[in-house]
């Protein structure tokens, strides 16, 4: 697992590498946190995300709840299967999504 | 005490308890009483024969000396002394007892009645005596009514003589009267202090009722009983010695003939222990003896010479017996070696197809060489023979049967191909063409295909086979039975189908195994079987198998077991794909088992999302294992995956030991929430369940059991 961040203005985009599980999802967790605090958006690039479980959708779930009252979030670039867990789960409908 | 044994004894203990010692001493004493007895007879007799002689002696020397003298004489003498005795006798009885004054005077008065003519006959008398040697002649009148002898006339000169008229009583204390007739006998042998030991004979000359006129003689036995016990001391120390002499030689005789004869043969029978004992092999000991004494003995030496040799001549052929014996138990080995070796005893038997098939045997003979066999091997490529038999007998004969019956077998296997049935009756055929031993096998032979799992069967009087079904239980599949192969002409069997799926089993035994019994006679039968099998389906074939044979011996303990047991497992894997792996449920295993399954699926090129999918259910499912199952300690857990060909599928199963707990009954997740009322709890689940075709739980044995499914659409 693998994160890059890149700052435009208020807007933070953390471009995650590889699978979102149980491992990984606590660092993935505490890097993205600890860059947040002063961004206003977040940009979530899952474009290299393999698939995700329930351990990273508690992160999602807790970024969300975190930048909402800020900019809010947004996961761009999922694949078929992080797509189709979040259906699944019903995440599709609480995040905000951009296909491509 | 004990007594010691006589080849223990010291030189003297034996001089005492030899048997010619014993003989010696017995004999010798016997013949010493009996020489005794025969004295005391013989003396006795001659004695008497004695004392005979000379009461005649002293008898006709009494009438002759009677004869010689002048008799008018001597009578006149007597009445004279016997007119004075009586008047002595009359003042005795006046006077009440005379005085030794009164009988001197007597006497003087009676001694003046020697003249001239008295001496003369006294000489006459004294010559008598001399030449007719006897000890002395008298002339005497017995007074019966006072017992008293009144001498008158006495043949001895000296001092010692009888004066007339002297008297004394006959029969007094001094007197010993051997041998009597009667008052006054005829002859008397007596002693007495004064006249020492002597026969005494009288003549009588004139009777009355009250007196007797007599001419005594005397003969001294005093000499004559000298010599005669000289003469007997003298004869009882010769033959003493006679027979001491005699007892000797008869001993040494008995010595020599018997007694050392008895000591050689002892002394040899020895020998030939100890010889035999050492390993010596000599038929010397009893024939070199030389003992001929034409008797028992020699016949017992005769005797032991042949049971030597006959023990010799045994003991060889014993000898050549053992050696054979060991010959034949090396033989048995070796049979017993080349027996083992055509069994398939090196597992897994086909190393290529442990994905395929998971197949396992058994065999424990009873005897050393068993009747019952067992085999599997491939008939092509595409198709595997599994075959166990039973042999109508044990040891060698049960052997070399089921030799040509498994050599019979795979050639027509491999000759006529996938129908069992047709393979048993050929085999029964050739069988039964030269069956002189009326031997018969029962078989129970499958032929899988090993791609389709498809398997045909044929049972030729053999035990009910037990089929499982991938994650059920082992049951008993009653299939029709043929006949036993070798027992008739033409017998015919029919083929029947099983179709194996992926994870079922097929478990064959022999009659051993429900017929083992216990101590108690009871048998452990095929519910048992189906007990120990159902315990745990889901083990390999090889655990499967050691436990029912442990639960077998379990059962028989201490029983002879006088049945091969013989088992042999398959368990087909159904073109499935299946590994597995056992991994301590942690965290930071997961990668691991994800590592592992997706290296296992990867030879199939799934699509990407498949694996994703099967990795994102991996991550829910064991990290839920590692957190809770064996909370709050850690504990292994195993993931098999099985990829199935038709449909294509992939099955994942994860099994732990941990405590209870079907994920499956939490309530759904409502997924309809708004963020913040979101939960992730029960979430990991839920998406596994919608990810995956199927999933199932089972608590079995201690375990859970969490099944998988992801069909693959085409």
């Amino acid at each position: 697992m693998n994160i890059e961040f890149k700052r435009e203005g208020s807007t933070l985009t953390a471009m995650i590498e590889g699978r979102i599980d149980t491992n990984s999802a606590p660092e993935t967790e505490e890097k993205i946190m600890n860059e947040i605090k002063d961004a206003d958006n977040l940009i979530l690039d899952f474009a290299g995300v393999e698939y995700i479980s329930s351990a990273g959708l508690r992160v999602l779930l807790l970024l969300h709840k975190t930048m909402l009252p800020k900019g809010g979030m947004k996961v761009i670039h999922i694949n078929e299967t992080v797509q189709e867990v979040l259906d699944i789960t019903g995440f599709a409908d609480i995040l905000s999504l951009d296909e491509r | 005490m004990a007594q010691k044994n006589y080849s223990e004894m010291t030189f003297f203990q034996r001089m005492r308890y030899s048997l010619g010692a014993k003989m010696f001493r017995r004999i010798f004493l016997f013949s010493a009483l009996l020489s005794l007895f025969a004295m005391g007879i013989a003396f006795a007799l001659h004695m008497q024969n004695i004392i005979d002689q000379y009461a005649k002696l002293t008898n006709s020397s009494a009438s002759q000396a009677w004869m010689m003298v002048d008799q008018e004489k001597v009578i006149g003498y007597m009445d004279r002394v016997f007119q004075a005795y009586k008047e002595q006798g009359q003042n005795r009885s006046a006077e009440n007892g005379n005085t030794l004054v009164d009988y001197m005077e007597y006497i003087s008065a009676t001694c003046k009645l020697r003249d001239e003519e008295y001496f003369a006959l006294q000489d006459e008398l004294d010559k008598f005596c001399s030449y007719s040697e006897v000890y002395s002649v008298y002339i005497a009148i017995y007074d019966k009514d006072a017992n008293h002898i009144v001498y008158v006339l006495d043949s001895d000169k000296s001092g010692a003589g009888m004066m007339p008229g002297a008297y004394a009583i006959f029969q007094n204390e001094d007197i010993d009267i051997f041998e009597a007739t009667d008052d006054m006998p005829e002859y008397m042998l007596l002693r007495s202090d004064l006249f020492g030991l002597v026969c005494a004979s009288r003549y009588v000359i004139r009777s009355t009722d009250n007196y007797e006129y007599a001419v005594f003689c005397d003969v001294d036995m005093r000499r004559i009983l000298t010599v005669s016990a000289q003469f007997l001391i003298a004869f009882v120390l010769i033959l003493m010695t006679v027979s001491f002499v005699m007892t000797m030689a008869f001993v040494l005789y008995i010595n020599r003939k018997v007694t050392s004869p008895i000591n050689r043969l002892a002394q040899a029978a020895g020998g030939y222990s100890r010889d035999k004992e050492s390993g010596t092999l000599e038929n010397v000991h009893f024939r070199n003896l030389g003992i001929h004494t034409m008797d028992e003995i020699e016949n017992l030496s005769n005797v032991l010479e042949e049971m030597e040799t006959d023990i010799s001549e045994y003991y060889e052929n014993m000898l050549k017996a053992e050696i054979e014996k060991e010959h034949l138990n090396s033989e048995m080995e070796i049979a017993e070696r080349i027996q083992n070796g055509t069994l398939p005893s090196v597992f897994p038997p086909f190393p290529d197809l442990t994905d395929l098939i998971d197949i396992y045997a058994l065999m424990d003979p009873a005897k050393e060489v068993g009747g019952d066999f067992y085999d599997f091997f491939k008939i092509d490529d595409e198709h595997l023979a599994v075959l166990i038999a039973d042999v109508s007998g044990k040891g060698i004969p049960g052997a070399l049967f089921m030799m040509v019956s498994k050599m019979m077998i795979f050639n027509n296997a491999k000759m006529i191909g996938n129908d069992p049935a047709r393979i048993l009756e050929a085999v029964n055929d050739s069988i039964m063409e030269n069956n002189k031993a009326e031997m018969f096998v029962t078989v129970w032979l499958g032929i899988l295909e090993l791609s389709s799992g498809h398997m045909i069967c044929t049972n030729a009087g053999h035990e009910y086979p037990f089929i499982q079904r991938a994650g059920g239980q082992f049951e008993i599949l009653k299939d029709k039975h043929g006949f036993v192969v070798g027992g008739m002409d033409n017998v015919h069997y029919k083929n029947y189908e099983i179709d194996l799926n992926a994870g079922d089993c097929v478990f064959v035994y022999t009659d051993g195994a429900p017929e083992a019994n216990n101590t108690e006679g009871k048998m452990f039968g095929t519910e048992r079987i189906s007990e120990v099998l159902n315990k745990d389906p889901e083990r390999s074939m090889n655990d499967l198998l050691k436990d029912m044979k442990e639960s077998i011996f379990a059962f028989t303990k201490d029983a002879v077991q006088f049945d091969d047991i013989t088992m042999v497992g398959l368990r087909y894997f159904g073109g499935s794909d299946m590994k597995e792996m056992t991994i301590t449920a942690t965290l930071d295993n997961i990668p691991a088992v994800t590592d592992f399954v997706d290296e296992k699926l990867g030879k199939y090129s799934f699509p990407n999302k498949v694996i994703a999918q099967i990795n994102i259910a991996i991550d829910e499912l064991f990290s839920n294992i590692a957190r809770y199952a064996y909370y709050p300690d850690v504990g292994p857990a195993t993931v098999r995956v099985e990829v199935e060909k038709d449909p294509p599928a992939v099955v994942i199963t994860f099994i732990d030991k941990g405590q209870p707990y079907d994920p499956l009954s939490s309530k759904e997740p409502d997924v309809s929430l708004s963020a913040e009322e979101r939960k992730i709890g029960g979430l990991g689940i839920f998406m596994v369940r919608k990810l995956m075709d199927d999933i199932s739980y089972e608590y079995r044995d201690g375990k859970n059991i969490l099944r998988i499914k992801h069909i693959l659409k085409r």
